[in-house]
């Protein structure tokens, strides 16, 4: 039988992982108006696959996969375009100057290196954690988490802008 | 320090409540529809799959493509005995919808396009009509371009450059039965530029099958400051002529607005069926909300398809 849910399972799971899969597509993507649209993809995909989990670890995992590989595929897409209807990475959001700085500088870095320095930063990922959320070797994050780290800060004093 | 500027960052960065409900809406929609579970696929068949599927749709495009400009030019040979082809609009190294607004390469484009359009009034029978359509259409030749701009219309596999009439066909041609209902009375949902504004320039419209979303570009001027207005759709396809009606109404009734970092968007009726962006080119000049709404007043309105627009029959 067909696994239903609630309107009430779903708005739980929209309050309890929606933060965190709009975060990250805006972390990736720059653009509220892109954001939105994974945020809704990435649910329709948890409709469609009515996947099982192990725990709420598992499940957030789950959807941190998928909103990076929506993302991924929206790049793609916008890439398809001969060119993007203006600006497919626009700045985010932001409520003052030094906000859209970090945005700004983060659209500077390569997208394995957004994702993990979100992970990292913002969903406190170990960077093992990370290789195996990304499907990517540990030394690889460790590096890319290095670089990137590097790179904003310079971007964010200055020396690149 | 850069740990907690990150998270400050985005800890403002939420969905919005507007956003929350829609896609519950979405969410409710689907599950009622029985949306199908995906289902498991070796990457070896799925890979399998798509290389073969691929391989029959690049040799049924060659064929079709192939018919149809040998079709075209045919035509086009029975008339004027020559036939200038769409290449014309690009130059040699122009990649299409380019973010320089190329003055220089509209104005060719516009004036390569009112010769076709004379060699094709010139042609027909229907003259009355024709010269008063011509005539209305020199008075204001950047227009004329802007409504001839073509499309970009992905099938996944390829892209094909049309000009909006021919673009109308296509989405009439995929109502059609076989294409399930995707498409139906899509067309009565697309917005037609308007002809009366001087400034705003259409730059490319581009469509992806896959999806049927749909998205317009215009390059408009508002005193001396050039902005872009984007237009974007996620086509929700009505399957009746009342749900279409209801959709219609709605968009001209529910307009919500919000001023974004870079911009303002406004989103008519209540689903987001159709999203209008105004933002600047250059990044910075982002206008106050009196301009904004003031570009949206003198540059966009919304036109329920019409055979009878000039817009729409306008041929290359």
């Amino acid at each position: 039988m067909a696994i239903t849910y609630t309107d009430e399972q779903m708005r739980q799971l929209l309050t309890q992982y929606g933060p965190t899969v709009y975060r990250l597509a805006m972390a990736q993507l720059h653009s509220s108006f892109d954001a939105e649209d994974v945020y809704q993809e990435v649910f329709l995909k948890y409709l469609r696959a009515k996947p099982v989990f192990q725990n709420r670890e598992h499940q957030k995992a789950w959807f941190i996969r998928v909103t990076i590989n929506c993302c991924k595929d929206h790049l793609k897409k916008a890439c398809r375009r001969d060119l993007p209807l203006e600006q497919q990475m626009l700045p985010a959001a932001s409520p003052n100057e030094e906000y859209a700085a970090l945005h700004m500088a983060l659209t500077q870095l390569k997208e394995p290196q957004r994702a993990i320095i979100h992970l990292h930063y913002y969903e406190g990922y170990k960077t093992k954690e990370i290789a195996e959320l990304l499907e990517i070797n540990h030394s690889t994050v460790r590096s890319h988490l290095r670089r990137a780290s590097k790179k904003l800060k310079k971007l964010l004093e200055g020396e690149e802008f | 320090m850069f740990e907690e500027q990150y998270r400050k960052a985005f800890d403002q960065a939420l969905p919005s409540e507007e956003l929350q409900q829609e896609t519950l809406a979405l969410l409710q929609e689907a599950q009622d529809h029985h949306i199908q579970p995906e289902q498991p696929v070796r990457k070896w068949k799925l890979a399998y799959t798509v290389s073969l599927a691929g391989t029959a749709a690049a040799i049924l495009i060659c064929v079709v493509s192939a018919s149809f400009w040998m079709d075209r030019g045919q035509k086009y040979d029975e008339i004027e005995g020559e036939w200038t082809t769409n290449d014309s609009l690009f130059s040699e190294n122009e990649a299409f919808c380019s973010d320089d607004p190329a003055e220089n390469t509209v104005e060719d484009s516009a004036a390569s396009l009112h010769q076709d359009e004379n060699k094709t009034a010139s042609g027909s029978d229907e003259d009355s009509d024709q010269a008063e359509d011509s005539e209305l259409k020199s008075d204001n030749e950047e227009n004329k371009s802007d409504n001839n701009a073509p499309v970009i219309v992905n099938n996944g596999e390829t892209k094909t450059y049309l000009s909006l009439a021919d673009f109308v066909e296509e989405l009439e041609a995929m109502s059609a039965p076989g294409f399930g209902t995707n498409y139906l009375y899509s067309k009565e949902l697309l917005i037609i530029p308007s002809l009366t504004y001087e400034e705003a320039r259409f730059r490319c419209l581009y469509l992806d099958i896959a999806s049927g979303n749909y998205s317009y570009s215009y390059l408009i001027t508002s005193e001396g400051v050039q902005y872009y207005l984007e237009i974007r759709t996620e086509l929700t396809l009505p399957k009746t002529a009342d749900a279409l009606s209801k959709i219609l109404e709605n968009i001209s009734a529910n307009i919500t607005f919000r001023k974004e970092e870079n911009g303002y968007r406004y989103s008519f009726e209540e689903q987001g069926e159709v999203t209008v962006r105004v933002y600047p080119t250059d990044g910075t000049a982002i206008p106050d909300e009196e301009t904004a709404d003031q570009i949206l007043k003198t540059h966009f309105s919304l036109h329920r398809y019409d055979p009878d627009n000039p817009c729409l029959n306008m041929t290359y």
